[in-house]
């Protein structure tokens, strides 16, 4: 079993399921700081060796020897094991989406406040931020006009969590558009209003069972921007990116790349964004363990994902309904606070 | 002829003309029309034979519907019999059977015949909530139970008449889920006339047995105790039942079934009667006898009572301010009643908490009454003495009414009360949510629409389901309705029950059809509720908004009078609708496959039906005012926007088509919030003013913005008074009135509804005409009749106010406003109202109930005069300047109106256009003194 060179290294529980295991134990097993303790939740054949590994991700959470516990699982699971950490009282971190619904995210941050434990969820905004805020200030006046978030991923395994609309949540729109989303709602606000439609290109599933695989979305801003989302799943070519237009020239960002283009579409400048920013996100969560930081940063990156709970769940009743719906909304249904402004910034 | 050669006529008739018979929508053979409606669908004896509603479909001879676990479906099944098949026949649901051996018990499925009424009085929201006349018509509402030996069944069909059967299904707790199939059977005798498939889809969701929402049926049992049992009317709390006491088992047996019926129609019933008897043992001490008491009650209120064995779940703590009696113990306020009231809820608490029912009390000292200084004053005391035992509940507003405009209502800061149950008019959204975080509910009673869907008789269907929608859309705490049994005004307080004595059924009580559909909406509530544990309280909130808008004070404009339409349709289809989408969710929630579920597709276009049924944007110009500018004449054009959409609108108004001479800001902008509504006044310059023979101007007011536009017409009404050498006779005759230009004001418009086409135009014309001399104001009015009509009044010295609108008889009314301001209330008006009789009501400030301003009789000096020919009625005033206050004499635009008022129809109309509401300077027309 590998372990981390820090002396003050603290022992961590893995909950993965077979699709993010691998990633997550080399993220862990690569964290100064983090020692992987306990795992469950993947094929035994997936798991990382010489570390015990559980059959049920319940009973991981008991052990004596874990001191915070990880998450990269299906959000109907990860809520119950939210729930179960802050019973115990043991720092978590997941993945997003923490939830299925904005009621089951906010339930989940409620009992993680009222715990005052670390929980995090994990932000590639948090990672890029820097980068997109370079591009951002290339001018003085930039302003975003309008936006285009164009994801194609691959199509899940039909018995797969991911393909299942009651474990998931909902399908291409909830998963694949999350990190690019999250970064376009951090940098535009909440939309307004959001308008969408969803289907299934494979199945034409009767039941309601299949969680979508398409996906298309207008979001209005306050500022008066547009966003165009176009969400599919199994029809390749496969990428994904954010363009954000403004009025001298525009942002393209990918996972890997953050690029300034001019209005004839050439490449002016370009950065590359973190890579392993799984790891950097594991070892942000050990720092914030270390300093028992449960306000704060933590829960400014709990609102923004709040607000992004509300962006797509939104979505998925305008989806229902045919008519734009607001995200505002589901505070008030909620009671949740209002996101207050500047809190993205 | 001969008997045989009848019966061969017979015959050969019935050979001949069935196939004529079946080529009526729906005929089958035996010229029998059957279709089937949901519960939710208003009936009537005149209805067409259908062949698709939402449940039933002819072509397939297909009944569908789904439902819950103990949860109740109602149909409706229409019969109507043509030619040749009159007489008798039976309407049966045979046996649901479903997966297994699983069959739904036949006592689980009830029938009920419809009992034909009359109503012809209605209420003055009648025509603007439903846009119908108020014209008398035979309904249905009673359901006699289909065994009952009087009323019941069989179906005596009446030719060309809709008959109507009531079936209840209810599947049982512990039916498990899946489909079931039977038939509806219309049988005379053995013979199977006709059949229908009946599929029951039951969901794998079950509702709670207990209610969520509490729909509270506060019965007053006196009166049915009279009608059935002949007892002496006393006080509702004396009235005692006394279980194992000869001569009172009958009565015992009919309080059983009463509590027990609306039991079952998910209603929390309270018994109010038989409170314990007691004696004072000293000053601060009394003595109660439990014994009779607890006998009657323990039953409801350990769930043994009642035939599903669930409790109830509110009991009233046994007294009021009537008992003891506060009258003879020195009144509210004396502290010889405090003590001894206070030592009667200590004892019955202490009671209530020994049986294990305290928890479940509440403590209701006083009855509904209007916010007065002493009824306030009343609750303050009550309140501070008994505050401590129970939860008390108060039936005032829980904020202040003034600010809804009612001049001198009471303030109500009371401490102490838990629950808060006022009429809905009373209620202000606003308040609510601070109400509740302080720990206290927030109820209400069912009023009148705008404010609240009604359960009057007159009600539409749709109203009694939306009820408790309402509560849920509000996020209220609970229903009280004061009244649900005869009180001795069945017209205001229509009962729900009716004693089943005349129907043979002397034990029983009878339901109505709106009993039923308040079920429905709580049952719908539960839906609500389940949706919300299933993780999707945004839906369901969504669903309830689009069911119900707005209500309550939301409904209000300048204030409680002054009311936007009704927030809810009154079309069944849209609750209906939303039930459908409901259950789509659940289903997909609960179980995937089929258990009721449709492809999400379907989900779209039936979810885009609902907002497109409910959701929409209306303008409207509610009035013109011309005024006087050093010597410039200026217009004040008064547009309105009501935005029942759940988007934010903005766009621009533009007042096009203005009539020549008119001038000025035609564009202006235009915003309002989702589900509000906004005015704005539009500033207009008058060069030249030219008008028609109606005393109006028309022009276009438009609202744009985006891919929105709308646009209404909007009218500019004036008249004047031209200056006559000599004085007018006063005698109800106007052929001695000069024929002058542009003295006169016609075109009225309805106040209220609209005509059956969709437009505004009342059924019967009405004009006035103006002139004037140096002393007086002359105004007549002429109000056509529908030939061979007699007008119709009351021969007596009073009008009757319903709210904001004279009501019940024929009348005219003229409101004059010599100050000519465009902004105030109707304290600024003169009113007279003159009826056919020559009655004149003459009042400073315009009268209404409650009052929205003061308002005090007037002391005019009008001379009046009314005569009726076979055309027409009319009236003839002489109105002295000198009475009308210094302004009289001074301005020469006045702001005018005249309304008249069609007793028989309920049309309430006016010539400025004003809608809704007619006391504000802003809606008035404009009459131009020749001075």
């Amino acid at each position: 079993m590998a372990t981390g060179n820090n002396a003050a290294a603290f022992r961590v529980g893995l909950v993965a399921d077979e699709s993010a295991a691998a990633r997550l134990i080399a993220a862990v097993l690569g964290c100064d700081g983090l020692q992987l303790a306990a795992q469950a939740g993947m094929p035994r054949k997936n798991a990382a060796g010489e570390v015990p590994w559980i059959d049920d991700a319940r009973v991981l959470l008991t052990r004596e020897d874990i001191d915070a516990l990880l998450i990269a699982t299906a959000p109907g699971l990860t809520v119950e094991l939210l729930a179960q950490a802050a019973a115990q009282r043991t720092p978590v971190w997941c993945l997003p989406p923490a939830g299925r619904t904005f009621a089951e995210l906010t339930e989940s941050i409620g009992l993680i406040r009222a715990a005052r434990i670390v929980g995090r969820i994990a932000s590639w905004w948090d990672l890029v931020a820097e980068h997109f805020d370079w591009a951002l200030r290339r001018t003085d006046h930039f302003r975003v006009w309008a936006a285009e978030l164009y994801i194609s991923s691959p199509a899940s395994q039909p018995a797969s969590w991911q393909a299942d609309r009651g474990r998931a949540g909902g399908g291409v729109l909830l998963h694949d558009c999350y990190d690019l989303l999250e970064a376009a709602i951090a940098i535009l606000g909440v939309p307004e209003s959001v308008h969408a439609a969803t289907g299934w290109t494979r199945r034409g599933d009767a039941s309601g069972a299949a969680a979508e695989d398409l996906a298309l979305g207008i979001l209005r801003f306050e500022s008066g921007a547009l966003l165009g989302l176009r969400a599919t799943r199994g029809v390749p070519p496969y990428a994904a990116q954010l363009v954000q237009h403004g009025p001298d020239y525009s942002i393209r960002a990918t996972a890997e790349r953050l690029a300034i283009v001019d209005a004839q579409g050439a490449v002016r400048e370009s950065r590359l964004l973190p890579s392993a920013w799984l790891g950097q996100e594991l070892e942000r969560f050990g720092q914030l363990v270390r300093g028992g930081e449960t306000t704060g940063e933590a829960t400014a990156t709990q609102e923004r994902h709040v607000a992004m709970a509300a962006v797509l769940e939104a979505m998925y009743l305008s989806a229902r309904t045919g008519q734009p719906e607001s995200p505002q909304s589901f505070y008030e249904v909620q009671k949740w606070p209002d996101p207050t402004p500047g809190f993205f910034e | 002829m001969a008997r045989s050669d009848t019966w061969v006529l017979r015959i050969i008739s019935l050979v001949l003309l069935a196939p004529l018979a079946g080529c009526a929508t729906g005929s089958a053979p035996g010229g029998l029309d059957l279709w089937v409606v949901g519960g939710d669908v208003q009936v009537s004896p005149d209805d067409a034979s259908l062949t698709d509603t939402l449940i039933y479909n002819d072509t397939r001879r297909r009944v569908e519907i789904s439902a819950a676990i103990d949860e109740t479906i109602a149909l409706q099944v229409g019969l109507r019999g043509s030619l040749g098949l009159l007489g008798s026949v039976d309407v049966a649901v045979t046996p649901l059977q479903g997966p297994g051996a699983a069959t739904i018990p036949e006592r689980d499925v009830r029938r009920y015949v419809y009992e034909l009424q009359t109503l012809s009085d209605f209420p003055s929201w009648y025509p603007g909530h439903t846009n119908d006349a108020a014209g008398s018509r035979e309904i249905y509402d009673r359901l006699v139970p289909y065994e009952a030996p009087r009323g019941g069944g069989p179906i005596r069909l009446r030719g060309g008449q809709a008959h109507y059967v009531w079936i209840d299904v209810h599947v049982p707790p512990g039916t498990p889920p899946g489909t079931y199939r039977g038939q509806v059977q219309v049988r005379r005798g053995a013979a199977v006339l006709q059949s229908r498939d009946l599929v029951l889809t039951v969901a794998p969701v079950a509702l709670p047995s207990e209610p969520t929402l509490p729909i509270v049926m506060r019965c007053d049992p006196t009166r049915l105790l009279e009608d059935v049992l002949g007892w002496p009317v006393a006080t509702a709390e004396t009235t005692r039942i006394l279980p194992g006491t000869a001569g009172h088992t009958r009565a015992q047996v009919l309080m059983d079934g009463l509590l027990e019926e609306l039991h079952q129609h998910r209603t929390t019933p309270l018994l109010w009667a038989s409170f314990p008897k007691y004696r004072t043992t000293a000053p601060d001490e009394v003595e109660i006898d439990w014994q009779a008491y607890d006998a009657l009650v323990a039953g409801w209120l350990d769930g043994t009572g009642f035939a599903n064995g669930v409790r109830s779940p509110l009991w009233p703590l046994p007294m009021s301010v009537a008992y003891p009696d506060a009258t003879r113990n020195g009144g509210p306020a004396s502290s010889a009643y405090a003590r001894i009231a206070g030592a009667y809820a200590r004892n019955a608490a202490a009671h209530f908490r020994e049986k294990g029912w305290l928890e479940r009390a509440l403590l209701r000292p006083l009855p509904p009454g209007p916010p007065t200084t002493g009824n306030v004053q009343a609750h303050r005391q009550l309140v501070g003495t008994l505050g401590e035992t129970a939860p008390v509940v108060a039936h005032l507003a829980p904020g202040s009414l003034r600010g809804l405009g009612w001049v001198d209502a009471a303030d109500a800061p009371i401490d102490g009360v838990t629950i808060w149950a006022p009429p809905a008019a009373w209620l202000d959204p606003a308040v609510i949510r601070a109400r509740q975080a302080r720990g206290q509910q927030i109820w209400f009673q069912p009023d009148r629409p705008p404010y609240s869907p009604t359960l009057h008789l007159a009600g539409p269907a749709a109203d009694a389901t939306t009820l408790a929608w309402t509560a849920y859309r509000y996020g209220l705490d609970g229903v009280w309705i004061e009244h649900p049994l005869d009180n001795g005004r069945p017209l205001v307080d229509a009962p729900l029950l009716v004693p089943g004595k005349e129907y043979g059924l002397p034990e029983q009580m009878v339901p109505t059809a709106r009993l039923k559909r308040l079920r429905r909406g709580a049952e719908d509530v539960e839906l609500l509720r389940l949706l919300e544990a299933a993780g999707k309280p945004g839906l369901a909130q969504q669903t309830a908004g689009q069911v119900v808008r707005w209500a309550f004070a939301d409904a209000c404009l300048e204030n409680l009078l002054s009311t936007r339409p009704s927030g809810w349709s009154v079309d069944a289809r849209v609750v209906s609708l939303a039930r459908t989408l409901l259950r789509q969710e659940l289903s997909t929630s609960f179980a995937a496959g089929d258990a009721g579920g449709a492809s999400p597709a379907s989900y779209a276009t039936e979810w885009a039906r609902l907002m497109e049924g409910t959701a929409g944007i209306d303008i409207s110009a509610r009035g013109t005012r011309l005024r006087d500018e050093d010597g410039a004449l200026q217009a004040s054009l008064f547009a309105q926007i009501d935005n029942a959409t759940g988007r934010r609108l903005a766009g621009t108004w533009e007042v096009r088509d203005l009539p020549p001479g008119w001038s000025g800001e035609t564009q202006s902008a235009a915003e309002v919030a989702p589900n509000a509504n906004t005015r704005r006044e539009i500033d207009l310059v008058v060069d030249g003013l030219s008008y028609n023979a109606d005393g109006l101007a028309n022009f276009t007011l438009a609202l744009s913005g985006g891919d929105l536009l709308l646009e209404t017409q909007a009218r500019v009404a004036v008249t004047s008074a031209p200056l006559l050498l000599e004085p007018l006779r006063i005698d109800g005759d106007l052929s001695d009135w000069p024929i002058t230009a542009n003295n006169t004001a016609g075109g009225f418009q309805l106040v209220r509804g609209r005509a059956p086409e969709g437009g505004l135009a009342p059924k019967l014309a009405t004009r006035a005409y103006f002139c004037m001399d140096d002393t007086h104001l002359y105004v007549s009015v002429y109000c056509a009749k529908r030939g061979g009509e007699r007008a119709y009044w009351k021969p007596d010295n009073t009008i009757k106010l319903d709210g904001a609108v004279p009501w019940g008889e024929d009348l005219v009314e003229i409101i004059l406003h010599p100050q000519n301001t465009s902004a105030g209330t109707g304290e600024l008006l003169y009113t007279l109202q003159v009826k056919p009789s020559g009655l004149l009501v003459a009042r400073q400030g315009a009268l209404t109930d409650p009052p929205m301003n003061e308002s005090r009789l007037w002391q005019s000096g009008v001379r009046v005069a009314a005569r009726e020919t076979r055309e027409a009625w009319a009236v003839e005033l002489a109105i002295p300047f000198e009475n009308l206050g210094e302004a009289a004499g001074r301005n020469r635009i006045w702001g005018v109106n005249v309304t008249r008022l069609d007793g028989r129809r309920g049309e309430y109309s006016s010539w400025s256009g004003a809608r809704g509401y007619c006391y504000l300077p802003e809606l008035l027309g404009n009459l131009l003194l020749q001075r």
